[in-house]
């Protein structure tokens, strides 16, 4: 045979091969009847349009099972396609449905299939091909006679799915779905989870066989029995275990709802899934569970209850029922425990807010006493029953507009039992994804919440070339001083707290010589340089106020230390300085830095007769306070366990001296106190001795002893009590605190 | 005769100083200062060296040793010889003068601001201590202590363009944008050679929403700019396409910028940033664990590789390292960790 013949023959086979592989091919005797198979593949086509024909979702599974042997003969029938298509879509793996009506789309005869569109376009919408499955519906809707309007209706329904299915899925909730693994689900349907509060405890119904001879009811499948699994912080579930008797029978028994303590669990048993009763158990002490009592003639009706959930305090029950007197399929109902009678009361309806005119199922009432999951075919579904949310206003008393809680945890295929951890970082419930086990699988839904923004490092105003600033300096020099320490504060009016411009003298306390003298800043701050290893008397004086002294004794060690003293001064004609107006600010700072003065001229000026020691423009008002004014003098200095006046104290009562004379209608007081070493009594006498010894000395400066009333108040007014030295870490701040406590009170008494 | 001289020379000095130090150490610390004031830094600093030979505590001859080390541009060695003039003499102007500049030069504003504010307890600041003490306020978004220095200083020196720059961060930091534009372009006029100006005005384009301009700056900068200022302008040019969702262009500035500088962490941090909007979490992981080895107190390396520790499913590593972001500052983190994500 020649090259081009050899060719043609290769066309004409490849042609051959392509047109046979692509078409319908009947289960037709003539084209098929000699092949071996053949009776058997017709004969379980035949078993199957039996089930088919029945249409209940377990007979289109059993409808399918026949179907599958015969396509394992031949995959090409339209007609088989069609049929297993469907089954797909009513039965399970729904999933397989679109490729084999696809198939038959495309070569099958459309007249044959007249409904074709209508599966098909249910198919889409199960793969989220929103825009076909609303084409498909339209055409379909199309063919409908016009008296069809129930069927109108549903394709109507159908229709809005799509759209909202669309809508959803644009926008997903970012959730990780994540099917629980096979220590939990199986290949049997497994769904109706519900989990204590805590997330430790999780309990499901499955319909999986619980023994070697599980027996089965009247649709063939294994009976529903309640599985429970527990987990640590952290783990993941354990391997699901059979409850066991008495909560499992030999019928069926279902999860319907779980107390947030993960200790009362409430569920369905029957002799099958429509005609039962819902019950509850509680767990004892021992951790078993009870025998189960029926939740009574309020909740369980001859109609079908099925999904109930406790509020937190188990004094409401919301469930689910499809008895007469609802809006359509099954509602929701809520009953409140009547503690008198030990009874659920009676159900109330919770309305068109919640309920629709479709199925409400799957209810969950959340720990939080106001929210509530339910799985709906109504309201805004993307398909099947999708789950919703909806808040209680106890206000208003009335139920929010129910939200869909979104695609990927809402799919076109039912969606329902969903619960959620107290914590709501969780949820579970029961889906077909194609990941699972096999038909309904239980799934792990982790909430990520909005998306988390990462951190960048900002760019930063750039400053010029600094690198580049050349400092024209000589060489530092050895230092003037050494070892330093940094004094800094202010001076106040004792009340308001203004600043006040005044002179702090410091003094060597040893020598009584002067180390420096400086007026504060307008705002009443100032700071110095001391050197250490000395000891400072600290005075504050204004013209016209009290006076205020503090010391410090700063070491060697202490060197570069800050230490704050602040001090403060009251008015003797008895106003209080309201505000300073001597304190500039920037008039241009207008906006809100975090610093808004501008201290521009640091003038910690030594010169004491400068102008400075005023306020020379400040509002006063009148002392509303009626106590009259003391102050503390701390520098007035005793040799120790002695009344005898140290040389260094002179300087303090000599200010002293200046007020009573500038003010010579002043009487004070002046109460000498000790520290608590030491007998009391003895330091009673001693604080009388030093008090009369410093009015001695005002008296010997000319000052009337009529003015001065000197009293002694030994150690009963601490500063600092006893037990707070006792708690001091070191002998040198006990020492200190007893300083503290030496010290000379002035009140004016007049 | 040097030496009577020296002598001579130094005699006010060695009068006025309290502290003992060694004659030897004397006569060895005034011929480094000589030889320093001649500008034979070289001499002077090994001079110095001797000094401390003799006298280990000489803080003075550290100070000088600082001030020679950062002549030379040898910053981090400048800072070592402040601290160590610092652990024998904590409260001295010159000690604080060299901390503070030192500081300031390897990028701790925060100390910079501290010490520099601190001369002020002995003299006013000079000129230059006033430029760095404005400059770190600036660098801490403090602009209200900056604020007095730098129109102190543009007011007394209107042709500095540093100066006039200095202003116009100062006038950013306040939200006048505007007034901002016209000192950095003032700055620019005085000095084009500036190129860090052009980073600026940028970013106040970008605050007058002018984002054209902003990139025409950047790219400007990106032009002319070398070696670190080309980074930063990298970087800032990263930072605006990503404000603008240009994550593509943002990826791209940012490893041009690594690719001339491999050691900045900032560089790192974006890059992981931009990873994590692209949802590539293991890459970005990855990033920021390089970051965190170069720099283990850097917050926005732990906030980022928290969540990329997240989104890969290590929710126990993830809180971990919003721990160490909140503890370096973060308050973001601080929401993370009380979320639910962190308290089963």
């Amino acid at each position: 045979m020649n090259n081009i013949m050899k060719k043609i023959l290769l066309l004409l086979v490849l042609i051959g091969t392509l047109t046979s592989y692509a078409q319908d091919v009947p289960f037709d005797v003539k084209q098929l009847g000699d092949k071996p198979g053949f009776n058997k593949a017709v004969r379980a086509i035949k078993l199957g349009d039996i089930d088919y024909e029945r249409g209940s979702e377990e007979d289109m599974a059993n409808a399918l099972k026949h179907y599958v042997v015969a396509d394992s003969f031949n995959s090409k029938s339209a007609y088989l396609n069609f049929k297993m298509g469907v089954c797909h879509l009513y039965g399970g793996q729904k999933y397989e449905a679109k490729d084999r009506l696809e198939f038959v789309k495309q070569y099958g005869n459309s007249k044959d299939y007249p409904d074709l569109d209508f599966y098909l376009a249910q198919s889409y919408q199960l793969d989220g091909q929103w825009g076909k499955a609303i084409e498909l519906f339209k055409a379909y809707k199309e063919t409908l006679a016009d008296a069809d309007e129930e069927q109108r209706f549903f394709i109507n329904k159908k229709i809005k799915e799509c759209r909202v299915g669309e809508e959803l899925a644009s926008a997903p909730v970012r959730v990780w779905i994540d099917n629980l693994g096979p220590g939990v689900n199986s290949s049997y349907s497994d769904y109706g989870p519900v989990i204590s509060a805590d997330n430790r405890e999780l309990f499901f119904t499955s319909r999986r066989p619980n023994g070697d001879d599980a027996e089965k009811d009247e649709t063939g499948y294994n009976y529903e029995d309640i599985y429970s699994s527990s987990r640590a912080f952290g783990e993941e579930w354990d391997e699901a275990v059979n409850l066991g008797k008495p909560v499992n029978t030999k019928k069926h028994d279902a999860t319907v709802g779980l107390a947030p303590d993960g200790r009362s669990l409430i569920t369905y048993h029957g002799i099958n899934r429509k005609n039962g009763n819902l019950q509850i158990t509680k767990k004892d002490d021992a951790g078993n569970w009870e025998k189960l009592t029926d939740l009574g003639s309020n909740i369980n009706s001859d109609y079908h209850e099925e999904a109930a959930t406790l509020s937190f305090d188990e004094k409401k029950l919301f469930f689910v029922s499809d008895k007469p007197g609802g809006l359509g399929g099954h509602d929701i109902y809520v009953a409140l425990w009547d503690e008198a009678n030990q009874t659920w009361g009676e159900a109330e309806n919770l309305g068109e807010n919640i309920n629709t005119e479709f199925d409400e199922k799957g209810v969950f009432f959340h720990p939080d006493g106001k929210t509530l999951y339910f799985s709906s075919a109504g309201h805004r579904t993307m398909g099947g029953l999708d789950i919703f949310k909806s808040e209680y206003n106890s206000d208003t008393e009335e139920w929010s507009t129910p939200v869909n809680i979104g695609y990927p945890i809402n799919t076109p295929d039912d969606d329902v039992y969903f619960v959620v951890s107290g914590n709501e970082r969780y949820a579970y419930y029961s889906s077909v994804r194609e990941d699972g086990f096999g038909e309904k699988d239980i799934y792990k839904i982790t909430f990520l919440g909005e998306k988390k923004k990462p951190a960048f490092a900002a760019s930063d105003l750039v400053n010029g070339s600094l690198d580049t600033t050349y400092d024209e300096r000589s060489a530092a020099g050895n230092f003037d001083k050494r070892d330093l320490i940094i004094v800094e504060g202010k001076v106040s009016d004792k009340i308001s707290g203004a600043g006040l411009v005044s002179k702090i003298t410091f003094i060597d306390a040893i020598t009584n010589e002067s180390i420096s003298e400086l007026v504060t800043e307008p705002d009443g701050t100032y700071h110095i340089l001391l050197e250490t290893n000395k000891d400072y008397a600290i005075t504050a004086e204004k013209d016209g106020f009290t006076l205020a002294s503090d010391n410090i004794n700063p070491r060697f060690e202490d060197e570069g230390n800050s230490y704050t003293k602040n001090f403060g001064l009251s008015a003797l004609d008895g106003t209080v300085v309201i505000n300073n107006t001597n304190n500039t600010t920037d008039a241009n700072d207008s906006n809100n830095a975090t610093n808004n003065t501008d201290n521009a001229n640091n003038n910690n000026n030594t010169d004491s007769a400068s102008n400075n020691n005023s306020n020379s423009s400040s509002e006063t008002k009148p002392n509303s306070n009626n106590e009259s004014i003391s102050f503390t003098l701390r520098n007035i200095y005793f040799d120790f366990d002695q009344s005898t006046l140290r040389h260094a104290s002179v300087g303090e009562l000599d200010k002293l001296v200046k007020i009573l004379k500038e003010n010579p209608e002043m009487r004070i007081q002046l109460v000498g106190h000790t520290d608590s070493r030491g007998p009391a009594w003895y330091n009673n006498a001693l604080s009388k001795r030093r008090s009369k010894v410093a009015k001695d000395y005002l008296v010997s400066k000319g000052i009337s002893a009529s003015r001065i009333d000197a009293k002694g108040a030994g150690e009963r007014e601490l500063e600092v009590s006893d037990n707070q030295i006792e708690n001091m870490s070191s002998v040198r701040k006990k020492e200190e605190a007893h300083q503290k406590n030496r010290r000379t009170v002035v009140k004016i008494i007049d | 005769m040097k030496k009577i001289f020296l002598l001579l020379l130094i005699a006010p000095l060695i009068s006025f100083g309290q502290k003992e130090y060694a004659e030897e150490a004397r006569l060895m610390f005034a011929e480094a200062n000589f030889a320093y004031n001649k500008g034979n830094l070289t001499d002077a600093f090994a001079l110095y060296e001797k000094c401390i030979g003799i006298e280990p505590q000489y803080a003075e001859a550290f100070v000088n040793m600082s001030f020679i080390k950062f002549d030379s541009k040898d910053y981090n060695k400048a800072l070592d010889y402040a601290l160590k003039a610092h652990s024998i003499e904590k409260v001295q102007h010159s000690i604080f003068s060299a901390l503070g500049k030192s500081y300031y030069m390897v990028g701790d504003y925060d100390s910079a601001a501290t010490y520099l504010a601190k001369i002020e307890y002995f003299d006013d600041l000079t000129e230059v201590e006033e430029y760095f003490l404005a400059a770190s306020n600036v660098k801490l978004n403090n602009f209200s202590a900056a604020k007095p220095l730098a129109k102190k200083l543009y007011t007394n020196r209107p042709s500095n363009s540093d100066y006039a720059a200095l202003k116009g961060n100062v006038m950013y930091g306040y939200g006048e944008y505007e007034q901002a534009m016209e000192l950095y372009k003032k700055a620019l006029d005085l000095n084009p050679d500036n190129v860090y100006i052009y980073s600026n005005i940028a970013k106040a384009c970008l605050q007058l929403n002018q984002n054209d301009k902003a990139l025409e700056y950047i790219n400007k900068g990106v032009e002319i700019a070398t070696g670190e200022g080309k980074v930063t302008f990298l970087i800032l040019k990263g930072n605006y396409f990503h404000s603008i969702g240009e994550l593509d262009n943002a990826e791209k500035a940012y490893d041009e910028a690594y690719k001339i500088d491999n050691s900045n962490t900032n560089i790192l941090v974006n890059q992981a940033g931009i990873l994590i909007d692209k949802e590539d979490y293991q890459s970005a992981l990855e990033k920021c664990n390089m970051a965190i080895e170069k720099n283990s107190e850097l917050m926005e390396a732990y906030f980022n590789r928290g969540i990329a520790n997240e989104m890969l499913r290590n929710i126990e590593d993830a809180c971990s390292d919003w721990e160490e972001a909140f503890i370096l500052g973060s308050e973001k983190a601080e929401k993370f960790l009380n979320s639910s994500t962190c308290n089963e």
